[in-house]
């Protein structure tokens, strides 16, 4: 106790004396009084959800109570079947084509707004932060009205002479990319732009200087300059795409089911909560697994 | 033939004209200093050279080779930047290899070579370092080792000791100059600083307002400023506005004042601005002689190795130069007689 009070006042000590004249018994506890409510939150809202799910996950199915009853692996024994082992796959390819269409969106969109003047800047990111008012069911619905046969983009086509006829543009695992980009690239834009817009711009044509061709500069500077945050970015994106559910359900066949609605199928439709909160064990592992993959790439 | 001629170079911007009409001709192995206030245009015609901005005419030649449209990558120039420009994602030794690797240099000779300049620039061994880890003057040795890792066609820095202190900034300017004169690179630095070109350059081009005002070297720039705003810039003068009276006389607030030539036709009433640099003024005790130009001490400041003189003549400012001993001589006396060598005195 009076080691960390030596502490607090050897790092801080203009903090300690000067701004906060206390007694340092009672300087410590303000502080240990102003951490009792981050920790209530994560308990609340964060830990307790997590218990009930590892409860949930090692219950016996039981008909007649929903969250199922009694203490069983079998949920997990179940984990490796042929349904859940290809919707996962298809998350993870959804998720690194959503990443790649994304990132090479968004990387060369921020370089150019961050190349304008402040007034261009900040009504681009307002323009950009706006697109996150967007509910995901309202930005699903909107895609479908735009990739419909009768009202949809198709139709612009035809009139620009690029198509014949008007089609139908979704169900298909494109609408469900063109979705998902949309929904996060404003999460990737703003993960990239303050570091871009950090970055000295001699640095580009140090590179050109020394012989690079603009692209490779662009790509030795920007994008290997970047790669933390090119890091981050993919580690929101694939995380939110993991989780995805409107998205492929209204965009998508079946077969473009993500983990996310598989998930929700096996608890409401197949009424088997214990499986599904494995499932969502198993989802939360592979996200940390990617996060932490990628921590370590962006590092190096 | 001159390594680098530029040839009646333009560029604006909307319509601002950074630089205007350039005629320059630099000679091979030379050391070139653009001088100039901040936003004379001095950054511009260099970064124009560089390949980083388009100019809006004239030509640019190297070695007799018309350069004006090839790209930045393709020039070979290499540029040291005010900011240096460190790549912050890779080490000491990668940043310094970066050009070697777009031309596909072999590994063994590239890490050979990038040790040699690390040498070259006193600092072996620290090729692992990340760029954040070094000092200032480390920096700046890194950034001249990988700007001569291009073994470039020329060399450009453009203000890159701005940000130090004065004692490494000197240090630094004696290395670069020693280096250059070694490896005998064409060299071009843009400085706003009158002693770093003066005391670096073989040739300062004094630029005000997108224009060059004076090519020389740096004696004769300072000795024989082509205007008042060169005789202004380039150390401290007293600018005095006079008739010439005859091929070697000018005539000031109506005192006349004799000169080896005044480099004019004697045409009487010609007006003209005599430049006199505070040491080529002598000051004595008046000795009553009807001609003498009488001055009023108004302020001393004896600076260790000269002592200055402010003095008011006629309404006018003059500004002396003078050894201690001389002023020792002269101490207590309120008004003093003032000559002009005849010899270092020039009119403009």
């Amino acid at each position: 106790m009076s080691q960390s009070a030596t502490d607090i006042h050897t790092t801080h000590p203009k903090a300690a004396t000067a701004v906060h004249p206390l007694p340092k018994s009672r300087l410590l506890g303000l502080q240990a009084g102003l951490l009792i409510w981050p920790v209530l939150f994560l308990v609340a809202l964060f830990l307790t959800p997590l218990l009930l799910l590892i409860r949930t996950s090692l219950a016996q199915t039981d008909p007649a109570v929903f969250q199922g009853t009694g203490f069983s692996t079998e949920a997990f024994s179940q984990l490796f079947q042929p349904l859940i082992l290809q919707s996962l796959g298809f998350s993870i390819l959804l998720a690194v084509a959503v990443s790649a269409v994304t990132i090479a969106a968004a990387l060369p969109a921020a370089y150019l707004v961050s190349r304008l003047g402040r007034f261009g800047q900040t009504w681009w990111l307002i323009a950009i932060l706006s697109t996150l008012a967007l509910s995901e069911v309202l930005i699903a619905f909107s895609w479908q009205v735009l990739l419909s046969h009768r009202a949809g983009l198709s139709n612009v086509m035809v009139f620009l002479g690029i198509m014949d006829a008007p089609v139908s543009l979704s169900p298909h695992m494109g609408a469900v990319v063109a979705c998902m980009v949309y929904f996060v690239f404003p999460f990737t834009f703003l993960t990239l732009f303050p570091a871009l817009s950090r970055l000295d711009r001699s640095l580009f044509e140090a590179a050109q200087t020394m012989g690079a061709a603009p692209l490779r500069a662009f790509f030795d500077i920007y994008v290997r300059a970047l790669k933390p945050q090119i890091g981050a970015s993919i580690a929101i994106t694939s995380v939110i795409t993991l989780g995805a559910f409107v998205p492929p359900l209204v965009l998508g066949r079946p077969a473009h089911w993500t983990i996310g609605v598989v998930i929700n199928e096996v608890a409401l439709s197949g009424q088997n909560l214990p499986f599904a909160a494995a499932i969502a064990i198993l989802v939360i592992f592979l996200s940390l697994t990617i996060i932490a993959g990628i921590g370590r790439l962006a590092r190096h | 033939m001159s390594h680098l001629r530029i040839e009646r170079l333009n560029k604006s911007f909307g319509s601002f004209r950074a630089v205007e009409d350039i005629d320059l001709e630099i000679a091979e192995g030379s050391f070139v200093c653009f001088l100039g206030p901040s936003g004379c245009g001095k950054t511009t015609l260099m970064r124009i050279i560089a390949g980083l901005e388009q100019p809006s005419g004239g030509r640019i030649m190297v070695r007799g080779a018309d350069i004006t449209r090839k790209h930045v990558h393709e020039r070979n120039f290499a540029m040291i930047f005010q900011s240096l420009a460190l790549f912050p994602h890779l080490n000491v030794a990668d940043n310094i290899a970066y050009t070697l690797r777009m031309r596909g240099v072999p590994r063994m000779t590239l890490e050979a070579r990038v040790d040699e300049l690390l040498a070259l620039v006193d600092l072996p061994d620290i090729g692992r370092r990340r760029v954040d880890e070094l000092s200032g003057g480390q920096k700046q040795r890194v950034a001249i080792a990988r700007a001569l890792a291009q073994d470039p066609t020329l060399f450009l820095m453009d203000e890159p000791f701005s940000a130090l202190d004065a004692k490494l900034r000197d240090h630094l300017q004696i290395e670069i100059r020693s280096l250059q004169k070694t490896l005998n690179i064409t060299t071009i630095f843009v400085t706003h600083d009158q002693r770093e070109a003066m005391t670096i350059a073989d040739v300062i081009v004094v630029m005000a307002d997108g224009r060059i005002q004076q090519v020389g070297t740096p004696n004769e720039v300072y000795r024989r400023p082509a205007n008042a705003f060169v005789a202004g810039f380039i150390g401290r003068s007293n600018l005095l506005p006079v008739e010439i009276a005859d091929a070697r006389t000018v005539s000031w607030k109506g005192r006349p004042i004799t000169l080896h030539t005044t480099g004019r036709a004697a045409a009487a009433d010609q007006h003209a601005t005599l430049c006199a640099r505070p040491e080529n003024l002598a000051l004595s005790v008046p000795d009553g002689a009807n001609d003498a130009l009488l001055a009023q001490v108004d302020l001393v400041r004896e600076v260790g190795s000269e002592v200055e003189v402010h003095l008011r003549c006629a309404g006018e400012r003059l500004l002396a130069s003078i050894t201690p001993a001389v002023w020792e001589r002269l101490q207590g006396q309120r008004e003093l007689a003032v000559t002009f060598d005849p010899a270092r005195c020039v009119v403009l």
